[in-house]
This record gives C-alpha cells, structure tokens and sequence, in this order.
C-alpha cells in the first residue's frame, strides 16, 4: 500500500469523525415510519372496500361491454396494448405539470394470463392490478388488488390517487409508442418500454437505474468519459458500444446494443475540462437499429 | 429462539437496534459521497425509513450491508435526479474553511479532492477506503464487475496524486 491510499484512509475517516448525526436522527425517522404505516392501513381499508363494494354488487370483477359512442374517434386498437409495458413521461392536471414523487415513475404493464386479462401498475410503493376491459375508448377494471408493504406517506397517497385515477375509467389513446390516459383534469402520458430476457429495462435491475454519473465533466478524453461516465447492469454487461464523433469534434454519441437491441444512448459534449453527459435515453425503443 | 437469533427485526425494537448499531456510520459515509451534511442526514434517514420494514427479515449480519447498498444507491439516484436537473452544484462541507490556519489544512485534506472525482470513482474511493470493502464487496455494491473497480479506483488515484502534485 503506498503513502496516498495510507492518507485517503486517514483523511476519510479524519473528515467523517468530525461530523456527528443530528440528536433528532431517530425522531425524524420513527415520525415517518409511523406516518407511513397509518397511511398503509388506510390503503389496505381502501382495497378492502372497493373488493366488498364490488362482491356485494353481485360481480366478482367487473366485465363491461363496449362502450363505442362516447367520444371522438378512437387511436389505436385495444390488441395494441396486450404484452406491453409503459412508464410515464409527463403527468398533468388541469393543464399543469403535476410532479410525482421523487425518484418515482408510473410503470403500467397489460398482460395477459390463463387466458384472463389484467393491468398491474406501480408508481414507486405498492404494486397493483386489475382485471381489465379495454374498450376502443376507455379501460374498465375490475377488483382492485395489490401488495400492502408499508411506504413513505407521499408514496401512499400517490398509491390511493392512482387507484382513483384507475377506477374512473380513463380514456385512452395510443399514438407512435405513447399511451394517452385522461380522466377528468388528470392527464397521464406514458411511453412504451422494451423489455427483454423477462427483465424491464426501467426498473430497478435496468439500464436507466445504473447510469449515475452527474453531467459535470467525467474525463479529459471521450473514451475516458464514457466509461467513467456510463455502466450497464451486469445482465447486459456485454451489450456493444459504438461511440460516433459529431464531424466537429465538439460532441458525441455513444449507442449500447445488446442481443440486436438498442438499449441504451448518451449523448456527450465537449465542456471546460473535458467531456460531460449532455443527454442520455436508456431502452430506447426508437434508437437506431432496433 | 433467543431474540439475537432474530436478526433486527421483530418490528419497533429491530428497527432501533438497526439504528444505534449502523446509524451514525451509515450518515458518515453518505457524508463522505454527498459532501454535504444535511444531504447526508436526509439520504441517511431515508434509507431507514425505507428499510423498516425489510429490516425485520434481514440477520444482524446482512443489515450493514444492506444498510450500506441501500444508502449508495438512494445516493445516486440523487446524483442522477440532480444531474437531470442540472442544478448548482452542493455546498460541500468539505470546502469550508474558517481560519489561515484551517486554509492550509484544507491543501493538505484529499476529501475535498475526492468529492471532485466523477462519482463511480468517488464510490469506489468512499467505499474502499473508508468502509474498507475489498474489489469483490465493492463491485457488489455497486453492481459492477470487479475489474470496473479496479479501473475506476485505480483512475481515481491517479487522478489524486495528478492534484496533491498540481494543488
């Protein structure tokens, strides 16, 4: 070991010693965990109700036929939907941006199983689901259902608001990849994900979750860069990087393919003091050659 | 079984055991990547509050690791929801200096050199240094390959010396 790794300990543990934790550290927490399982117990009477609305109406889920005249023309087929799975890009209400939890996102996945078809989402907490109609203009679910762990309170309300949003019988549109939904003022817009091997290129074990580095510059070199500046989860480890220089040597883009996908594409840009990040997309459906 | 054998986790009281034993450690070294105290505080609280409920399965053991994985990976996110932001950089804890004297000791302190380093080298450098993990516990961290935490670390230190030689 030489003199700098013997300082780097030194200095580390020197600089972490002089600070202590903040003497409310176990408050703070027990205040949130507490807030949290309040909120979880309201979540599991609020699947329970919907269940017992459901069954004492007489129908074990809710098969509704067609609704074909309550609205303009229709985009997409319901058979669009089936297999495919969709994260959200943009949510609003009333026409403004309505912010999501932090480092949350809505997946929505239709699926189709024993012959039954449902929708699961999830928004960062619990995991729910359906079983579902989709008519050419709205999705109809039946008994709402789902996990029942413990989150965040933010988390849970963002839980209970998506069920609302669900129960309502949004309308739905599907264009280029992007899956509309409207109920009300709330407009939710989702884009349709690749996934491959059974693993979701979004979610936790995906591309997007593992690209960490900041857009501050990450190498004097591009190469230097790139690998500083990018790492893929180890099932993808071996997907093929091709780097393209712009012919002004002022940016760059750097294309992941991995079994004949594209999964992943940064983009970079020469700064003060090397090359930084200026855009990244991961699984990116719409990325050349996929 | 004696409660020992239970792991942390028998609701309440497994959390708070989780929390006198890894807390305070947890905190200093979201404080070493963050380098910034109360960014650190709220990384180091949120992985608790998150983990609650998983800590009541987990043994004593696995716990700090957990602890510690959780903590580097509610850090990156936020590392990558800032970048996305593209806000101002953090006020670093490490960069304040209050006399001559406390000036000079700041040319001589790597931590502040560090908090500069790209963050994949900045994580390699926190966790094997200061958590003293070796390439094989890293990598598992940070779900990378060991030879990822050669290059990064080895890149790091470089990078190090190139400043303690160029202040």
């Amino acid at each position: 070991m030489d003199d700098l790794e013997e300082r780097l300990r030194d200095d580390l543990r020197r600089s972490a010693s002089r600070e202590e934790p903040s003497v409310d550290a176990w408050d703070r927490i027990t205040e949130r965990v507490q807030r949290g399982e309040r909120r979880s117990t309201a979540s599991r009477a609020l699947v329970g109700a919907l269940v017992l609305a459901i069954t004492a109406g007489g129908l074990f889920w809710l098969w509704r036929g067609f609704v074909a005249t309550d609205g303009g023309p229709p985009t997409g087929q319901p058979e669009d939907l089936w297999g495919r799975t969709f994260v959200s890009t943009r949510v609003t209400e009333e026409g403004e941006p309505h912010t999501l939890v932090e480092d949350t996102r809505i997946e929505l996945t239709f699926f189709e199983e024993r012959g039954e078809r449902g929708v699961g989402w999830s928004a960062g907490c619990n995991t729910i689901g359906a079983k579902i109609e989709v008519t050419t203009e709205r999705l109809l679910l039946g008994e709402i259902g789902g996990t029942q762990q413990a989150c965040a309170p933010e988390s849970q309300d963002q839980d209970e608001w998506l069920v609302d949003f669900f129960r309502s019988e949004p309308r739905w549109e599907f264009h280029d990849d992007t899956l509309t939904l409207t109920s009300g003022d709330t407009m939710i817009e989702l884009s349709a994900i690749t996934s491959w091997n059974g693993l979701d290129c979004l979610g936790d074990e995906g591309a997007v979750e593992v690209i960490y580095e900041s857009f501050e510059p990450a190498g004097a070199e591009l190469s230097e860069a790139v690998e500083a500046a990018f790492q893929l989860p180890p099932a993808v480890a071996d997907a093929q990087q091709t780097i393209t220089r712009a012919p002004d040597g002022e940016t760059a883009e750097v294309l992941y393919r991995f079994e004949e996908r594209s999964v992943a594409r940064v983009s970079f840009a020469r700064v003060e003091g090397g090359w930084a990040i200026s855009d990244y997309r991961a699984c990116d459906s719409a990325a050349p050659g996929s | 079984m004696v409660v020992s054998e239970l792991g942390v986790g028998s609701g309440r009281e497994g959390l708070r055991r989780a929390f006198e034993e890894h807390y305070a450690r947890l905190f200093r070294l979201c404080l070493l990547l963050a380098g910034h105290r109360e960014l650190a505080e709220d990384i180091a609280q949120d992985v608790f509050v998150r983990a609650a409920a998983r800590l009541e399965t987990l043994t004593p053991p696995e716990t700090g690791p957990y602890l510690r994985k959780a903590a580097v990976n509610v850090w990156r996110n936020r590392l990558r929801r800032r970048a996305l932001e593209r806000r101002t950089p953090w006020r670093s804890v490490a960069s304040t200096t209050e006399s001559p004297e406390a000036v000079v000791e700041e040319r001589e302190r790597l931590w502040p050199a560090v908090l500069r380093l790209p963050a994949r080298q900045r994580a390699c450098v926190v966790l094997r240094y200061y958590e003293d993990l070796s390439e094989q516990e890293t990598a598992r961290v940070l779900g990378c390959s060991v030879g990822t935490v050669k290059s990064q670390t080895s890149r790091a230190l470089a990078r190090l010396r190139e400043r303690m030689h160029h202040g």
